[in-house]
């Protein structure tokens, strides 16, 4: 991981992340791009409460990602 | 002249507005049915000013990467059966994911027609779209349209009736290195001289460098190809090192850019989308960390509140109306085989399956609320945390809690679990909810022996089932439906109005294509049930010497080890198949007694032990008829259908063996 890549997971509400890279299996990645998510997207994180689904917004679309999936979404924080 | 039949597909992405659009063209005229050989469903109509022009709605998917059955059947029908117009509707609201199919079913070659929808949340968060100039660059038809309101609609028919075939050869440039190997593929292809194949040859060959398996799959035994299919293995693997990065991706992001650019050109967003909207408003509130659980919990409530309250006098007064029927036609007709058949049959029967028609009808009416609201989503959201401690996801939850009023609603709304791995194990798992039907039954055994602990009774049975359903849903993963949950990426669409008019179009058109379906079924069970306890002609009604009482009487032993082998406990249980709350009527026959006698003769010939063990048994035993249809209709196959009467009867045995033996060895049977 480098060094300013951090999983999804551990990213608070209301902070606007640029995706990095997205591991696991090709077809998790292709589900993931067809939905809109691809390397470069920026998305807000909206909802994190700790336990649960992870809620992003994406221009007008909100997805609900579960964590097992965001923790493999990396991404960077933007300033 | 032959009027030729013009066909047309709709496709879109999943809250588009996809199903109100059909429902704008179709009127409420439509057909529902499967596609051949899948359990996805099938729903067609014809224009409703155009009686020659055939609309079929393909299932909601956000691309065409043939991943789940939804997919396939999509894609299958637009390369193969080839529709003369494709319509694609598209939120104007969420161009950039929404597009992504756009382009593929471009690749496809289908002669496309854009429906921009959702026109009014578009100008209402300030999207601009330059519509003439989306159009002149996709070099096809785009019509904006707002379906909840029906706007757009006559502009749509008028494009419709206009759009000749184009030959467009639409082209998506994936860089020199891809493009060169597309084109030597294509060479071969071309050069090849090969047999009908529906698609053109770029498609093809970008079919076959993806390594797409059900294209490959057609093409396997065609042996030109063997050449071309070699290349292609070989240029995945130098473009892998190459490029870096594998070729899927890559085509992903290159349609993404094109997308980019495309959309660069046409929409300009007056505000900044990043702002809160009103969903989101509405979100901090309903997803709340402590607050949303019991915000759902409560929406659950009143759904099935609402389901049954207003479906159960429904229900009574298509009952009173078949009774009168009844004794309308026993007037008419004198006493016989004859009147018998009729009254006890065929009014039954119609009973039998009428009675539900308004829950069912209810339940369609909430659910399709839900859907069209954006609740549904918010509640799988909610939930799965939940859910994904017992293996399902979270959506598995609500036909979970509508089966506590009745299985059969219950295994229908299992239509929209996506997955069909957690779709089956929550059909399977369904009939152990404890519907309201099974209430009568224990209402008899509870005020016959345990009228002390009646709230500990029936809360125990209630709480046995949940629990069975638990171990059960485990069980079924493992050796049935081995894998993963799937992981949750899901789309939480804004709050908006549904649409009146599509909604119970919508409502109507499922009810009614249920009773079609499970009908016959019910029917069939009921007419069978009659005719054992009335033959041999002249014995008493299910008495010892019909059919019904010898079959009772033969099995009475194998009942024997859970404390009631008598053949009026048998009979009962039987006829329970046919509608759990029979059981208490049954017994009542064959004891010969009313309502409040029956509770005395019960209490002086069982034991409190085997009447415990009894309850135990109509909570798990065989679903009834009615649900056995619908578990038929939602998985497919009668296989399903057979396996969940068997895996229930054997464990309901186990169970009820437990509790009588158990209770035994404890003392407890005297």
């Amino acid at each position: 991981m480098a060094k300013d890549e951090t999983p999804l997971i551990a990213i608070k509400p209301g902070n606007k992340v640029t995706v990095k890279r997205i591991h696991g299996g090709l077809n998790m990645k292709i589900r993931l791009n067809e939905m809109g998510i691809t390397c470069n997207s920026e998305i807000n994180v909206v909802r994190n409460d700790g336990w649960g689904p992870v809620i992003i917004s994406l221009s007008m679309t909100r997805l609900a990602i579960g964590r097992q999936m965001a923790n493999k979404i990396l991404v960077e924080k933007k300033n | 002249m032959p009027i030729t039949t013009e066909v047309v597909a709709l496709i879109g992405n999943p809250n588009t507005g996809k199903t109100s659009l059909f429902n704008c063209l179709t009127g409420a005229k439509q057909k529902i049915g499967n596609w051949p050989g899948v359990t996805v469903e099938k729903k067609e109509g014809t224009l409703s000013n155009n009686k020659n022009t055939n609309i079929v709605d393909l299932p909601g998917t956000y691309s065409l990467d043939t991943c789940s059955a939804d997919e396939l059947v999509a894609r299958n029908f637009i390369l193969i059966d080839k529709p003369d117009t494709v319509i694609n509707v598209v939120d104007a609201t969420n161009l950039k994911r929404n597009l992504y199919l756009t382009i593929q079913l471009l690749e496809m070659g289908a002669n496309l027609i854009l429906a921009l929808n959702m026109m009014d949340e578009a100008k209402n968060n300030k999207i601009n779209i330059d519509i003439l100039k989306l159009s002149f660059l996709l070099k096809m038809p785009v019509v904006p349209t707002t379906a909840r309101n029906n706007h757009g609609i006559t502009e749509l028919i008028n494009v419709l009736k206009l759009n000749k075939p184009q030959n467009l050869n639409f082209h998506i440039n994936y860089g020199e290195a891809i493009e060169n190997v597309l084109q030597e593929i294509e060479n071969i292809l071309i050069s090849s001289n090969l047999p009908f194949l529906p698609f053109s040859t770029r498609f093809l060959a970008l079919k076959m460098l993806e390594n797409d398996n059900s294209i490959l799959k057609m093409i396997e035994n065609t042996s030109e190809l063997k050449n071309a299919l070699a290349i292609c293995e070989k240029s995945r693997k130098e473009l892998l090192t190459l490029l870096g990065e594998k070729l899927d991706t890559i085509f992903i992001e290159k349609r993404y850019e094109y997308i980019d650019t495309l959309l660069q050109q046409t929409v300009k967003v007056e505000k900044s989308l990043a702002s809160i909207t009103t969903s989101d408003k509405i979100d901090k509130i309903i997803l709340n960390k402590y607050a949303g659980l019991p915000i759902y919990l409560l929406t659950m409530l009143a759904i099935f509140k609402f389901t049954f309250t207003v479906s159960t006098p429904l229900s009574h007064c298509l009952e009173i109306l078949l009774t009168w029927l009844g004794n309308w036609i026993q007037n008419l007709i004198p006493d016989g085989l004859l009147s018998s058949f009729l009254i006890e049959g065929l009014i039954g029967g119609m009973g039998a399956i009428i009675v539900f028609l308004p829950t069912i009808l209810c339940l369609y009416l909430a659910i399709s609320l839900l859907e069209n609201s954006g609740y549904m989503s918010r509640g799988a959201y909610i939930m799965d945390r939940f859910m994904r401690n017992i293996g399902l996801e979270g959506k598995a939850f609500i036909p979970l809690v509508i089966g506590f009023g009745c299985n059969v609603p219950a295994i229908l709304a299992t239509k929209t679990l996506e997955n069909p791995k957690d779709k089956m194990i929550t059909i399977l798992i369904t009939p152990l909810m404890s519907c309201s039907a099974r209430l009568p039954v224990y209402a008899l055994f509870i005020s016959a022996f345990f009228s002390q602990h009646q709230g500990l009774i029936l809360f125990s049975l209630y709480f046995l089932g949940i629990v069975l359903a638990i171990i059960m849903a485990k069980i079924f993963r493992v050796f049935f439906f081995p894998g993963d949950i799937t992981p949750l990426v899901m789309e939480l669409p804004p709050y908006r109005l549904p649409a009146i008019k599509s909604t119970f179009i919508q409502m109507w058109q499922e009810g009614s294509s249920f009773l079609k379906k499970v009908g016959t079924i019910v029917f069939a069970v009921v007419i069978l049930a009659w005719a054992l306890s009335n033959f041999p002609w002249g014995v008493e009604y299910a008495g010892p010497n019909s059919l019904i009482g010898k079959i009772g009487s033969f099995i009475a032993p194998l009942l024997a080890p859970l404390g009631f082998g008598t053949r009026e406990a048998a009979s009962a249980l039987l006829f329970g198949t046919v509608a759990k709350e029979v059981v208490v009527s049954t017994l009542g026959v064959l004891y010969s007694a009313s309502q409040g006698g029956l509770v005395n003769v019960i209490s002086q010939t069982w034991t409190p032990l085997s009447s415990l063990s009894f309850m135990v048994m109509t909570l798990i035993y065989v679903p009834c008829a009615a649900t056995i249809g619908a578990i038929k209709t939602e998985t497919g196959s009668w296989k399903w259908a057979a396996f969940s009467v068997l895996y229930t009867f054997s464990l309901a045995w186990i169970i009820a063996f437990l509790v009588y033996q158990g209770g035994l060895l404890l003392g407890w049977g005297l």
